[in-house]
């Protein structure tokens, strides 16, 4: 009787252990990275940007901010942040997180932000701290995005859930930023823009973009019950029949830096170095057909011109 | 059909013909460049415009009708070179009749 009762409570005391559960979190986080573009407009044209090299970065609005606009239906600005991810424990797993970005003042170039229709979208390779720079930006992957929602204030808000994005980080994938640039299909002839403080700013009531990461972290299981302890008051052998019941095995953290150090399964490259091809082939003929319609000019123009004899 | 073979055999015309169909798109090209330029408000959008389309076609026109021009001068030339010549042929015909009689 006395081994049934013991083995009855060593049951229960298994059933009631916990076995490393997970636990939700949160972390604030900052930006390490911050860069805004101005691409030329004439990147939207047929031609492609142009010789971007020999030009000197717009800034037109206040140092320390960060731009994403429309003008008349092309875009004119864009942002690149890099999150600092270290808040993240290195065995705890991101599961989500808000980005949220206080919209600054109409004097630095904030125009109907509720209009805005931003996007966030990875970006492809490391980018350096910029302020309107025209050199064409680092590419971006939208086929992970989402779409900033606008709330108004004071003080006005622009949000970015980071779910999708932190699904992919969990999975290993690089950190080399978020870009927040317009919503593809922008309708013609549509203008607003946002303006945001970077970090670097002093002297703004707008605070810098702000972070909040959610993760899921790996909790300390619990000591189970060494010993149990009788009715009578005899200290009996562990659970299992004597067999001594130790904690549940932590997971090294050996593991979760193996894990962090894998190289993605798509490694991008930090740049692609290509020509600008011809966009219109038919184009190559262009100067022939000119050619042949100078010669045969010359040739008309130098001919006898006839007369009808009446 | 006759006719317009012989006009397309004539180099004046056919030049004059190709000519007309170059200032016709310079007025194009004059036209899209406007309709570009006023598309936008950004003046760096509008410059590729105005500089491809409004300039170069107003290249291609002035080109075109210089030589429409120059073309016309020729054949009034011709023209009147051909009136003189009648005229001289008509004066020997006249002397010569007059020489007989005498």
């Amino acid at each position: 009787v006395k081994r049934r009762r013991l083995l009855l409570l060593a049951l229960l005391a298994l059933a009631v252990a916990p076995t490393s559960p997970a636990r939700a979190d949160t972390t604030p986080a900052s930006t390490t990275d911050e860069a805004w573009y101005a691409p030329p407009p004439t990147c939207g044209l047929p031609t492609g940007c142009g010789p971007t090299e020999s030009l000197p970065p717009i800034s037109r609005y206040p140092a320390g901010t960060l731009h994403v606009g429309v003008t008349a239906g092309l875009e004119d600005s864009r942002t690149y942040l890099k999150l600092d991810l270290s808040g993240v424990p290195f065995d705890a797993t991101l599961t989500g997180g808000t980005l949220t970005l206080p919209v600054a003042s109409a004097a630095d170039g904030t125009s109907s932000p509720e209009t805005a229709q931003v996007a966030a979208c990875f970006v492809g390779a490391a980018f350096a701290p910029a302020e309107g720079s025209v050199a064409p930006p680092p590419a971006v992957d939208c086929t992970t995005t989402t779409a900033a929602t606008f709330v108004s204030g004071p003080p006005a808000v622009l949000t970015v859930d980071l779910s999708p994005f932190a699904a992919r980080w969990a999975n290993g994938e690089a950190n080399n930023g978020l870009a927040l640039l317009p919503a593809a299909g922008t309708a013609p002839g549509t203008s607003w823009h946002v303006a945001f403080s970077a970090k670097s700013r002093a002297g703004s009531d707008v605070p810098p973009a702000r972070a909040s990461l959610s993760y899921a972290a790996v909790a300390a299981p619990e000591e189970p019950t060494p010993e149990v302890i009788d009715s009578s008051g005899d200290v009996a052998f562990g659970p299992l029949g004597g067999v001594f019941v130790g904690p549940a095995v932590v997971p090294s953290p050996a593991a979760a830096i193996v894990e962090q150090s894998k190289l993605p399964d798509r490694v991008l490259p930090a740049a692609a170095v290509s020509g600008p091809g011809f966009a219109y082939p038919v184009l190559l003929a262009l100067p022939l057909l000119l050619l042949g319609l100078g010669g045969y000019l010359g040739w008309a123009l130098t001919r006898p011109v006839s007369v009808a004899q009446s | 059909v006759t006719r317009l073979r012989r006009l397309l055999a004539d180099p004046f015309s056919v030049s004059v013909l190709v000519l007309g169909v170059l200032a016709l798109a310079g007025l194009l090209g004059i036209a899209v460049g406007w309709k570009g330029a006023a598309a936008s408000l950004v003046v760096s959008v509008q410059l590729p415009y105005l500089v491809s389309g409004a300039i170069g076609g107003l290249a291609l026109l002035g080109f075109a009708l210089g030589l429409l021009l120059i073309q016309a001068r020729r054949r009034r030339e011709a023209r009147r070179r051909a009136e003189m010549d009648r005229v001289v042929r008509a004066a020997a015909a006249v002397l010569a009749a007059a020489r007989g009689a005498a």
